[in-house]
């Protein structure tokens, strides 16, 4: 991060006007933002129409912090000569267990972090969300879902039991 | 504050899980393991119905199916039951599927390419190929095998033929043969035997030497041997059983060509693969397509033959695990929701 006065500053502008000066090497992370600076070198400041700041904030802090490890894991590797495979594994433990305490948040933020990471094209941290997103439906019935994510049943009673009767197997330990 | 409140309530107004594009939908859908929560998934909403389709299920990893409980030892023959209970040693998921073939009168004889190989017994042994069916026990279908008919695969031909020949009693798994089709060769052998080879586009045959190891009487007995296409390779695999669950051993090789001849080479990883072995036949999967966590590699899950329990066999480290099931007599069984389709 010393490095980091030297480097490029690009500014994000959330939807709703908030601005985030990252380093250029942090905004690449995501592809969609990376794109934009490959086409135009010359970008500084880039509107996100599709984000708003506390979700823009939380998508920084991810970039930031797997950059960051990144940074670390290559200096340690410059250091030694190559990389010791015990602190490798470590250092990706604590990234892991940094990115599971990442996800302890709503459903609604949730869902707008899954919104945001596909828009900006962030693949770890859609691939982190889409996770966190199955794990919470795992072993759980229709209703407990809707229950989970705040989704109304716009099934009509026909079609809820078209679709149960198609594989009944599959509902039998569910409710 | 009201006014934060009001513009939360906005959010969550916004933030409407129902709402999310397809294509995001689908992307959780995959990521949800087991058969059961996937089609779950499928009963939320609408648009989630919608956005994933039942051709999209993901492959699944193998159930272990309940067999009949008057199941004879070594027998793959079970008596066709109303009901079929499940479990999945990996997702935890369980539940019971019903037999309903057209006719009642119906023998199951295991499983093949992701569905149940049924036999009707009241038409006879003469007419016995024209009554055998493929059935799908998650989504009823069924299709008829008359190999005078349908161009069939030969591997479930000599699957029928195999099962008519042995009558299926009192035999053990070394007395069977094994067979593997791969990429034109048609390869089939049985315990401490040699391999025949059948290259089908030159018609060519050869045979192996029956391999010293499977000869020789070790210490362990040798049960069987199977032949399967594993990443694309035939392996074949020797399966040593003790009295001792814990001393069984398997040994596997693969099969290469040196430009004149078929010979074995023993390996001692399979890499990211995974072995599945019943009595009758087996099936090798990739544990990298399956969600992380959910299925180690370079295994072998096999059924003990006394109780047709599932164990699992390190292959790295060459020891036995005992896996628990809610039930014995049992067999893998790959579900699918597709419609049964005959490769040839």
């Amino acid at each position: 991060m010393a490095r980091s006065s030297t480097e490029n500053m690009i500014t994000l502008m959330s939807s709703d006007g908030e601005e985030f000066m990252v380093t250029e090497k942090v905004a690449r992370e995501c592809t969609t933002i990376r794109n934009m600076l490959e086409d135009d070198c010359v970008i500084t400041n880039i509107p996100l129409p599709n984000v708003t700041s506390d979700i823009l904030s939380m998508v920084i802090e991810y970039c930031m912090e797997h950059v960051a490890a990144a940074e670390k894991a290559a200096a340690e590797t410059a250091e030694k000569g190559s990389s010791s495979a015990p602190a490798a594994a470590k250092a990706n433990k604590d990234l892991e267990e940094w990115d599971k305490a990442f996800m302890n948040v709503d459903v609604y933020t949730l869902c707008d972090l899954i919104l945001a990471a596909n828009y900006l094209n962030v693949s770890g941290l859609l691939d982190l969300t889409i996770q966190t997103a199955a794990n919470l439906i795992k072993g759980k019935s229709p209703e407990q879902i809707r229950k989970t994510f705040h989704i109304q049943n716009d099934l009509s009673l026909e079609e809820e039991e078209k679709i149960r009767s198609q594989t009944p197997w599959a509902f039998e330990k569910s409710e | 504050m009201c006014e934060k409140r009001e513009r939360d309530q906005k959010r969550e107004r916004d933030r409407d899980w129902s709402a999310l594009p397809p294509e995001l939908i689908h992307l959780i859908s995959k990521r949800i393991s087991g058969l059961c929560g996937f089609i779950r998934f499928r009963a939320v909403c609408k648009r989630w119905h919608a956005s994933v389709l039942l051709s999209d299920a993901p492959p699944q990893l193998p159930w272990l199916l309940e067999g009949n409980d008057e199941y004879e030892r070594y027998d793959p023959v079970t008596d066709l039951k109303e009901e079929h209970r499940f479990y999945c040693l990996f997702t935890g998921e369980t539940g019971t599927i019903c037999g309903k073939p057209t006719c009642q009168e119906k023998y199951f004889s295991g499983p093949s390419l992701g569905h149940l190989l049924t036999r009707d017994i009241r038409l006879g042994y003469t007419k016995e190929q024209k009554s055998c069916h493929l059935f799908n026990p998650l989504t009823d279908e069924e299709i008829s095998l008359d190999p005078s008919l349908m161009p069939l695969s030969s591997q479930i031909v000599d699957h029928i033929v195999e099962l008519r020949s042995q009558e299926c009693f009192e035999i053990t798994r070394s007395d069977l043969y094994s067979h593997c089709h791969y990429r034109g060769l048609r390869c089939s052998t049985r315990g401490g035997d040699s391999t025949g080879i059948i290259d089908k586009s030159t018609g060519k045959y050869y045979m192996t030497r029956p391999l010293q190891d499977e000869i020789q009487v070790h210490h362990n007995r040798l049960f069987g041997c199977y032949l399967v296409e594993s990443a694309g390779v035939i392996l074949r695999v020797s399966f040593y059983l003790e009295t001792s669950l814990y001393y069984t051993k398997f040994r596997i090789y693969k099969l290469m060509f040196d430009g004149r001849t078929y010979f074995w080479f023993e390996i001692s990883s399979i890499g990211d693969q995974v072995l599945f072995l019943d009595v009758m036949e087996g099936f090798s999967i990739n544990a990298t397509s399956f969600p992380r966590g959910l299925i180690r590699g370079n295994s072998i899950y096999f059924m003990c033959p006394k109780k047709c329990q599932p164990c699992r066999y390190d292959i790295e480290r060459g020891v036995v695990e005992r896996l628990e099931g809610p039930f014995q007599n049992c067999t893998w069984f790959v579900p699918t929701l597709r419609s049964p389709t005959i490769a040839t």
